[in-house]
């Protein structure tokens, strides 16, 4: 799929803008001011074109064009030789002319002063008005005046005086200096500049010599000498060299450390100097021609143009003639560091250490880890250890899980249980043995462990190794990895059935003690429905005898039915009463009245209070606090204690049988209930004993109600007990939790821990 | 508690004539005892309501004639307390009693003190009223018998104790000459004595005197 072409063309230029930027040419860059064709730079070279300085120098333009010219340009590099080829200006002349005619180039720099002087030359007839930039050309070799202000460049200290200055402050012991030069018309001038040095060393003039003397004369050089070296392209003998092939011959054989100015030498035996790089000289160069290029005048484009020299080294030779780097200029560059891994890569050295160092760091780190670690897991062994000499013995089943339910652990109290070994056990899932309309419940409550936070309980039915089934109250707690990740549980188990059998067997006694205590009261109770029956079938029976009079007495006809309605509902109610007492009901649990609930009870009982010439009373505040409780539940507790007081004054003259109900607030959480008779009073060595089952002081009683009583009491939280009053009788008192209320809204919200908690249990 | 405001109607006549009978009506639950008032005077009957034993006991008119119906269970005084005073007392009315259990121990205690009859509050219409009627008839029966015996002590009092002695012997059906020597009187005096005492005690021959000894022994018993 390729976009249209106008959508092709700007996403190129976009990427062309983009390469622009990455390349740093849209920055600073001069545009041409020659229009509609290339830019057209030659490059002409006094020397070969081999010449280390010539390709250093041709390198430099051709890369500062690229990457400071915007516009692309035509490079021309043309080589006089001179050196070896003396006597061919004329015809080099000609054959440039030739060659250019067609393509005259809009700018030419010059390198080294043979060529300068070439162009120069031919000027007029040639060259008339197309810029000159020259390089390299010392600015001795300068001639006094240029023809036109279109010559410009930037002259080349090519002085050995600063190199000769560099030498002395990095060799301080120095007594001679050696100077070694071909150019035969430079060594006067040479003289004189280096006159100044002559205060601290002995000059010796090594100039214009064959090369084969001159290097017996630099191996016999005296100690503390060094050597300054020009440059050499023909010896005494008329041989030409490159300065770099003289200094190969001699070099070797020097006594003394070799400096020099040019930083080709490096490599051919020079210890350093100070240097200016032909890679400088190239690019200043190439700078002013872009600006030459890009319309400025030259002699605005050489403004401000420089290349300072700099102190540059060889390593290699600093180590050979043993000079310390300590003396060495701040700013100066070492090349050439050999076995210095660090100097010369000292990026990727760097990287490398780095890297080799966070490695350490990191094993370091890791070692320290695994140190940890290997205490932390042998710590763990020994809790494990520790818990499975704990687990194994205890007297309760507990299994440990994996998440999928499969079975990894379990406790001889387990394995005693479902009757199987180790191995039949191991690996299967727990689920097995459960009763299949359990499963369901017990499932889902262990799988909700893989969430939970605490541990969670549940019921059901496991089956034994004899085949019955029994309740087992499993406790299951999540286990959990570093991470959180779920594990599976630990569960422990209890057999249950016992105590769920004696649960069974209280409710069906307090079912019974209801019933029975009921039983008692029956005449009281039959009594009091039979009244209004009575009532009602009796108005009845007027009333049809009043219907076949005649007149027949309307108004009591109206009577009579009215009071049949009132009777009717009062029978109900009694009915009601009487079968919510009888029913066998879950507990519910709401705020009481006590006074309205004892009121209740002595209405029950009054018939047979009243048989009994018992007179009673309650003595309970207004502003007693409800208590949280069952209501039928309490009323069976009253019911029981009134009658047991009831029961105790039998043989208690009748004028003095009394019974009180008296409430109290205990403290703000508990409230007192006390029943008091004036009774017989309890014999001391039975008060222990008094809230027993089957313990009994009637002859025809069968010794549930107390026991019944404290059942009762205990299971909301509260204690019952029994003392004699010092005036006779007996009281029993028993403890209830205050029902707290929501001051706000009035609702009853909770009961004191400790009564909740018992109620949280099983009540009958 | 006020009794009932329809006056029983009191007939004049003989003191031994029994006045109109009463229904006395004892009971602690207001709605019961309305509704069996309804009942006994829709058949005719008059009727005196009581709240409690101790009212009852305390209220009734000295002469009162009926029978109670009397709830055995009450605050206080109970139904069996009621009839122990009536029992004792100079005008021993027959009691109903109702109770709203039926045990039989109390039953027949009751019964054995001389209850006229033992029912449930819920017993049938037919049973109450005839229970009612019964004790009424009995109230009557045991009034005129009283009056009867009083009567007839009355007789006996107006005796002298000589009167007695030839009675004793001639009810042991002795001949004048064998009181006369019995007694150590000729017999003269006791043929005097047998005319004043047969004329004392209303008789006319000693058939009827026999008759009349009878009938004291028997009306005694049967008060008892």
């Amino acid at each position: 799929m390729s976009p249209s072409p106008p959508g092709r063309a700007a996403f190129l230029s976009w990427v062309m803008a983009m390469l622009a930027v990455v390349s740093g040419r849209a920055d600073a860059t001069f545009p041409s001011a020659i229009v509609g064709r290339q830019p057209r730079v030659l490059v002409l070279f006094s020397n070969e074109r081999l010449l280390p300085a010539n390709v250093e120098v041709d390198r430099a333009i051709r890369s500062t064009f690229q990457s400071e010219f915007r516009d692309p340009v035509e490079f021309y590099s043309e080589f006089l030789d001179g050196d070896r080829f003396p006597g061919y200006a004329e015809r080099t002349r000609d054959f440039l002319r030739d060659k250019y005619r067609e393509r005259p180039p809009d700018l030419i720099i010059a390198g080294g002063s043979r060529a300068l002087g070439f162009l120069m030359t031919f000027r007029e007839n040639m060259l008339g008005g197309i810029p000159i930039i020259h390089l390299a050309v010392s600015q001795r070799s300068l001639p006094a005046s240029f023809p036109d202000d279109a010559i410009v460049g930037v002259p080349l200290d090519t002085s050995l005086a600063s190199t000769m200055e560099l030498a002395l402050r990095v060799q301080p012991e120095t007594r001679h200096v050696a100077i070694v030069d071909g150019a035969v018309d430079s060594s006067s001038l040479a003289m004189g500049e280096l006159m100044p040095f002559t205060n601290q060393v002995n000059l010796l003039w090594l100039t214009n010599r064959v090369l084969s003397e001159l290097r017996e004369e630099l191996k016999t050089l005296p100690d503390r000498t060094v050597v300054l070296y020009g440059t050499i392209f023909r010896d005494a003998g008329g041989n030409a060299f490159t300065p770099q092939a003289a200094l190969d011959q001699f070099a070797r054989a020097s006594r003394a450390p070799i400096y020099g100015n040019y930083d080709t030498y490096f490599g051919h035996g020079v210890v350093g100097g100070s240097m200016i790089t032909f890679e400088a000289m190239g690019r200043t160069a190439a700078r002013i021609g872009i600006r030459i290029l890009s319309g400025q005048r030259p002699q605005d484009a050489v403004r401000g143009m420089d290349h300072p020299p700099a102190p540059m080294f060889d390593a290699r030779e600093l180590e050979r003639w043993g000079i310390r780097e300590e003396l060495l200029p701040r700013n100066s560059v070492v090349l050439f560091r050999p076995a210095s891994l660090w100097r010369e890569h000292r990026t990727t050295v760097g990287l490398g250490l780095g890297t080799v160092a966070v490695q350490s760091w990191l094993i370091g780190l890791l070692l320290i880890q695994r140190n940890r670690r290997r205490r932390v897991e042998s710590e763990l062994r020994e809790s494990e250890t520790r818990f499975r000499s704990l687990a194994e013995h205890a007297p309760v089943m507990i299994c440990v899980s994996d998440p999928d339910l499969k079975l990894t652990y379990f406790n001889q109290c387990w394995l005693k249980f479902t009757g199987r070994s180790l191995a039949e056990e191991q690996g299967g899932r727990w689920t097995t043995n459960v009763h299949p309309d359990d499963r369901p419940a017990a499932l889902a409550c262990f799988e909700g462990t893989r969430t939970a936070q605490a541990s969670v309980a549940i019921e059901y039915r496991l089956r034994r190794q004899d085949g019955e089934y029994r309740w087992i109250l499993a406790t299951a707690a999540p286990r959990r990895g570093v991470d959180g990740v779920f594990l599976g549980y630990v569960a422990s188990c209890v057999d249950l059935t016992d105590r769920k059998r004696m649960e069974e067997t209280n409710r069906s006694l307090a079912h019974a003690d209801r019933i029975s205590t009921m039983g008692q009261l029956a005449a009281a109770l039959a009594h009091e429905l039979s009244q209004p029956l009575g009532a009602i079938l009796r108005n009845a029976e007027a009333g049809e005898l009043l219907m076949k009079q005649t007149p027949p007495d309307l108004d009591e006809i109206t009577a009579i039915l009215k009071d049949i309605r009132r009777d009717d509902r009062r029978a109900s109610s009694v009915i009601d009463r009487l079968r919510a007492l009888l029913q066998r009901r879950p507990v519910e649990l709401e705020a009481l009245d006590l006074k309205v609930l004892c009121q209740e009870v002595v209405d029950l009982v009054r018939p047979e209070l009243t048989s009994r010439r018992i007179g009673i009373r309650i003595s309970i505040p207004d502003d007693l606090p409800r208590v949280m409780g069952d209501r039928v539940h309490l009323q069976q507790v009253l019911l029981n204690l009134v009658v047991n007081g009831a029961d105790a004054m039998t043989t208690t003259p009748e004028p003095l049988r009394k019974l009180e109900i008296h409430a109290r607030r205990l403290d703000p959480e508990t409230i007192e209930v006390a029943v008091s008779d004036s009774g017989q009073g309890i014999p001391p060595d039975r008060l222990p004993r008094l809230f027993e089952p089957f313990y009994t002081t009637k002859s025809d009683g069968m010794g549930m109600g107390l026991s019944i009583v404290r059942t009762l009491v205990e299971s909301h939280g509260g204690r019952v007990t029994a003392e004699n009053n010092p005036g006779g009788g007996a009281t029993l008192r028993f403890t209830l939790g205050v029902a707290m209320e929501s001051a706000e809204t009035g609702l009853v919200v909770g009961m004191n821990p400790k009564a909740r908690e018992a109620i949280g249990g099983s009540v009958p | 508690m006020n009794p009932d405001p329809a006056e029983p109607h009191v007939a004049m006549g003989a003191s031994h004539r029994v006045k109109t009978a009463t229904v006395f009506l004892v009971d602690d639950d207001a709605s019961f005892r309305r509704s069996l008032s309804r009942l006994l005077r829709a058949n005719g009957h008059v009727v005196q309501e009581y709240e409690s034993a101790a009212a009852f006991l305390e209220g009734r008119p000295a002469d009162a004639s009926g029978c109670v119906v009397v709830d055995l269970c009450m605050p206080g005084q109970g139904g069996m307390e009621l009839q122990t005073v009536l029992a004792k007392s100079s005008n021993p009315l027959p009691v109903v009693f109702l109770t709203g259990q039926g045990d039989i121990p109390t039953s027949v205690k009751a019964m054995r003190q001389g209850a006229e009859d033992f029912l449930t509050k819920l017993a049938p219409m037919e049973d109450l009223l005839d229970a009612v009627r019964r004790a009424l008839e009995r109230n009557d029966r045991e009034c005129r018998q009283r009056s009867r015996l009083a009567e007839l002590q009355n007789r006996f009092s107006r005796l002298t104790r000589r009167d007695r002695e030839v009675l004793a012997h001639l009810l042991k059906g002795a001949l004048n000459k064998q009181i006369a020597a019995a007694l150590g009187i000729d017999e003269r005096s006791v043929k005097r004595h047998r005319r004043s005492l047969m004329l004392r005690l209303e008789v006319t021959s000693v058939a009827e005197l026999a008759q009349l000894a009878a009938e004291v022994g028997s009306v005694q018993h049967g008060l008892e």
